[in-house]
């Protein structure tokens, strides 16, 4: 071994502790740019290959009956490259937990369907009874299927039903069940004939062969429509289906906070890591000038370090590469549970695999770079002439001037921050933009909640009954009256109409709701209440499908063959889909549909709504009226939080990953700093300071950068928070989001602090455990 | 003031051998005395000093200080008792960078907590104006040459008012006109009262103690009056 790696090993040797701090950096940095990006690749990839291999169709064309001649002759038409047929049943499911869930049943010829929509098959479905129902495995767990093997429904009149089960499927078109807390299953027509359905399908289902605009689409099934209607009857609802994941929009959301991720961990790492070899190699400086007055020259001093730090970072590879892959791969596994896709392959592109080599490699090389050129550059008088505790700079300068406070190791403590500005800087960005994201992602969450539980506060009813088919206004107050927990009830309308040229995907519902109604009191944020009769109000959400809505504006508004025109009397507050509420008499002059209820609002007089719900359900069923769903104000809130819940968890989770890595850091940086300043330490030691009180003035020095973090962190994670809700107010929910201080985040902040104090305090009194000589005799 | 008797240090070096840096070595210092001590380099100079210092501990042999047997002491009093009774001065000043100089003097009082707060600057300002450094006390060390930085250093070895001041070649970094005035500053302390031990290699700062004691391997081979 050459005098040279002799060197090498006994560096490694004599600073295991901090070349152990940068190799930890180093995994935990490169392991998370990979599994970031691998994640990332993953998901993006397999949520449209999820959905493709699905072949969801694109159309749907509803009829009395399909009959198979029209599924062949719609087969034969040019740009149709597969038909198949269904009906879509809204019904019940009782659950584990005993209450009533909504069940949307489809009706397929077969299960699992051959052409469209196709299913993955969980559990050997073949071979089920003709009429078993089958449960799409997000509704494992929440329906109590796999245990009894049969499936409790409900039959058309609401009298309970005993199905046998099937097994579980995967349709990888839909979101999970817990998300929207509605069961998807199902069935053959003879499971239809057993809920007391007829066997027919009534929707016509077509994938063409080349969707493109959704105008170009209704153009194509519009045609469609005219070629069945030649021979037969004519369609009577055109249907444009989604073009994508129902969790697509989430997906896209995800995937951008993880190239944020991996951004972050590249710059974070290199940053730190460029930190701790400079902060190394400030103890070295004496070593190079000794080198150098030897007669090495600058290449040979940066190559002996090179070929020290090239077994940390070649042992830096070999860790973090395969716990990259394998966080990569763990991260989008639960994630592809959560939106509800298969992940069909886990291969990564090979350009990808490269470039994460490339950054794998370049992250300590652009980080020591720096200062192993620094070092091997000084002249040898400047290295040997070092004076270990470097006189102050510019800003070391100036904090002396400004930082005094009464006790004079505080203020000792506190210039010291500034002594290396640098890293000070490098310190506060760290542990600031990991708190920042974490008071980000817990503040944003908080102000949903809370503008989520204001807009649900808003709305006056606490349940409302959606029915399987209309009755009178009347008959559906008279039922709900009866129930002893009901203090108003409503009979309401409701209908899927457009605006303009019938365009399927722009469809919205209209809510018909009575003159006298004490039920409805959404916040007017512009405009005012209807007063003509043809007057309306809309949420704000439909100006994405109508960005030229505004109040005083006349639109025409189309229910199947019908249009009327209406005037926008103002705007509404509401979280939710796009939605149009007319006075009924504005609701029947663009439907026609007259006295015909699909749904009842009520409003309790118990906080219990389940218990409120549950009379409803049983009243309506008694009266046979089987309701298709019932959503409560809870059911409201538990669906919306889930889907917060799934942006915010990675958020969370990025967040925790960088304070970590910042922590790890400022825990080592500390210890750099003992070893840095041992002599300082001896100094004060020889001037009458006790261990104890050199522990605290380090431990102020800690505290000041950790206070400036947090207070960092609590600024910018608000000022991100703001910028994120605003984003949110004025692309997905349309209502004005608050800033809501999450106190949480905060003690977080204040718990990890704490955490941090204390590691630092363990490593100090290991670090400050030399003798005073030994302190004062080191260079 | 000081007394060593048949003091022993042996550190264990890296190879496992053990090294003596003083073997059996006795020294008594009277109050108000001045005593250079001279040696080669590794007779056991610096391990004297912070022996006497309460820096280091001997392996055997007992050091007494101002009265106070050091064996007996613990790490935290060892430390009040220094701050109190000893002022140390060093070849390369080690003042605190970051404080200015008079803050650097306030420290050190407020560290012992010997000198009441509301006296402790213009005590400061008193030793620093007994140094010749009045108009220099709002700077940075960094800020003043080699020998204001060691005058300034001595100030702060009086911050606590210690009856022991103890040097380690504090003229080995100045040039000879500085370091004759710091040998000056030095004959007025001893004249002031101060015990003052040093270890030089500067003739004239030894010429101006009262007595030299030579150090070769460990052991204390003379002590001799100063001509």
């Amino acid at each position: 071994m050459t005098m040279r790696w002799r060197k090498v090993v006994g560096d490694l040797r004599a600073h295991r502790a901090q070349f152990g701090a940068v190799l930890a950096v180093l995994v935990l940095g490169i392991a998370g740019v990979i599994g970031a990006l691998d994640a990332r690749a993953i998901l993006e990839r397999e949520i449209a290959v999820t959905f493709e291999s699905a072949r969801v169709p694109d159309l749907a064309l509803w009829l009395e009956r399909v009959e198979p001649a029209q599924l062949a002759r719609v087969a034969g038409e040019e740009g149709v490259v597969g038909v198949d047929a269904r009906r879509v049943i809204n019904t019940r499911v009782r659950a584990a937990d005993g209450s009533w869930l909504p069940m949307r049943l489809t009706i397929l010829d077969k299960v699992p369907p051959s052409t469209l929509g196709r299913l993955h098959d969980h559990e050997n479905v073949r071979g089920a009874a003709e009429s078993a129902i089958f449960i799409e495995q997000s509704g494992d767990g929440i329906v109590d299927a796999r245990v009894s093997r049969t499936v409790k429904t409900r039959r058309t009149g609401g009298e309970q039903a005993s199905l046998p089960f099937g097994g579980f499927v995967h349709d990888p078109a839909v979101a999970p069940s817990t998300q929207e807390r509605i069961i998807y299953a199902f069935g053959t027509p003879a499971t239809a004939e057993r809920l007391g359905y007829g066997r027919e399908l009534d929707q016509l289902l077509v994938k063409m062969e080349y969707r493109g605009l959704s105008g170009d689409a209704v153009a194509f099934a519009t045609r469609l429509a005219d070629k069945l209607a030649q021979s037969g009857p004519r369609p009577i609802r055109i249907e444009l289906l989604p073009a994508t994941h129902p969790h697509a929009g989430l997906m896209t959301a995800m995937l951008r906070i993880l190239g944020v991720v991996a951004a972050l961990a590249f710059v974070a790492s290199a940053a730190l890591t460029g930190y701790l070899v400079s902060a190394w190699m400030r103890r070295e400086v004496r070593a190079v000038g000794i080198m150098k007055t030897l007669g090495a020259r600058s290449w040979q001093v940066a190559a002996q370090y090179l070929a020290l730090v090239l077994p940390l970072v070649a042992t830096a590879l070999a860790i973090a590469f395969p716990l990259g892959k394998i966080l990569g791969r763990m991260f989008a596994g639960y994630e592809a549970l959560v939106v509800n896709i298969d992940v069909a392959s886990w291969s990564i592109p090979t350009s990808l695999l490269a470039l994460e080599l490339a950054l794998a490699i370049a992250i300590p090389l652009f980080a020591m770079a720096l200062p192993l050129v620094r070092a091997a550059r000084m002249t040898p008088r400047s290295a040997i002439q070092d004076p270990g505790i470097a006189p102050p700079r510019i800003m070391a300068r100036a904090a002396a001037r400004v930082l005094a406070l009464p006790n004079l190791g505080w203020t000792l403590a506190l210039r010291n921050v500034f002594r290396r500005p640098g890293r000070a800087l490098l310190m506060l960005l760290a542990l600031g933009s990991g708190g920042a994201v974490l008071v980000m992602s817990l503040t944003n969450y908080k102000s949903l909640v809370a503008a989520m539980d204001r807009t649900l506060a808003q709305q006056a009813h606490d349940v409302e009954v959606y029915l399987q088919r209309p009755a009178t206004s009347a008959e559906l107050e008279a039922i709900a009256a009866n129930v002893r927990e009901v203090e108003i009830a409503e009979a309401w309308r409701r209908a899927g109409v457009s605006i303009g040229p019938a365009s399927a995907d722009a469809r919205f519902v209209l809510v018909g709701y009575p003159e006298a109604t004490r039920l409805f009191r959404l916040p007017i944020v512009e405009g005012a209440r209807p007063k003509a009769p043809n007057e309306v109000l809309v949420t704000k959400a439909l100006l994405d499908l109508q960005p030229a809505l505004a109040p005083g504006k006349t639109v025409e508004v189309a229910f199947r063959e019908r249009k009327a025109a209406v005037r926008i009397s103002g705007f509404v507050e509401q979280i939710g889909t796009p939605a149009m509420y007319a006075p009924f008499a504005a609701f029947d002059a663009v439907t026609g549909l007259g006295d015909s209820a699909f749904a009842v609002r009520v409003k309790g007089n118990t906080s219990d709504l389940d218990l409120l719900a549950d009379r409803l359900d049983q009243a309506f069923l008694d009266q046979g009226r089987a309701p298709a769903q019932m959503t409560s104000k809870k059911i409201l809130r538990d669906a919306l939080i889930e889907h917060i819940e799934v942006v915010g968890g990675v958020m969370r989770t990025a967040a925790f990953a960088v304070a970590l890595v910042g922590a790890i850091v400022l825990v080592a940086t500390v210890i750099f700093n003992v070893a840095e300043r041992r002599r300082e330490v001896g100094i004060l030691r020889a001037i009458g300071a006790t261990p104890e009180r050199i522990r605290a003035i380090f431990m102020v020095e800690a505290v000041s950068i950790m206070l400036a973090a947090c207070g960092l962190a609590t600024a910018g994670g608000l000022l991100l928070s703001r910028a994120m809700l605003n984003l949110a107010e004025r692309t997905l929910l349309r209502v004005t989001v608050p800033t809501e201080f999450s106190l949480a985040a905060f003690g977080i902040l204040v718990l990890g602090l704490l955490l941090v104090l204390a590691a630092i305090r363990a490593a100090l009194g290991h670090a400050l455990r030399a003798p005073a000589r030994e302190a004062l005799a080191a260079d | 003031m000081v007394e060593l008797h048949d003091v022993e240090r042996t550190y264990a070096t890296p190879g496992g051998q053990p090294c003596h840096a003083l073997r059996g070595a006795t020294l008594t210092l009277q109050r108000g005395e001045y005593v250079a001590i001279l040696g080669k380099s590794g007779s056991g100079k610096s391990t004297l000093l912070n022996v006497v210092a309460g820096l280091d501990r001997p392996t055997s042999g007992t050091v007494r200080v101002a009265g106070e047997d050091l064996s007996r002491l613990g790490e935290n009093a060892l430390a009040a008792w220094r701050g109190a009774q000893v002022g140390v001065v060093f070849q390369f000043f080690q003042l605190l960078p970051t404080l200015t100089v008079s803050e650097n003097l306030v420290l050190a009082m407020e560290l012992v907590g010997r000198i009441a707060q509301r006296d402790r600057a213009t005590r400061a300002m008193a030793l620093l104006a007994e140094v010749g450094l009045s108009n220099e006390a709002r700077r940075l060390p960094s800020a003043l040459s080699g020998g204001q930085q060691q005058r300034a250093a001595v100030a702060r070895a009086l911050a606590n008012d210690p009856p022991l001041l103890i040097a380690d070649e504090p003229t080995g970094n100045l040039d000879s006109e500085t370091a004759a005035d710091l040998a000056g500053l030095f004959g007025r302390l001893v004249a002031e009262g101060k015990t003052l031990l040093v270890v030089t290699h500067d003739t004239a700062l030894a010429k101006a103690a009262h007595r030299v004691v030579r150090l070769r391997d460990g052991q204390v081979l003379e002590e001799a009056a100063a001509t």
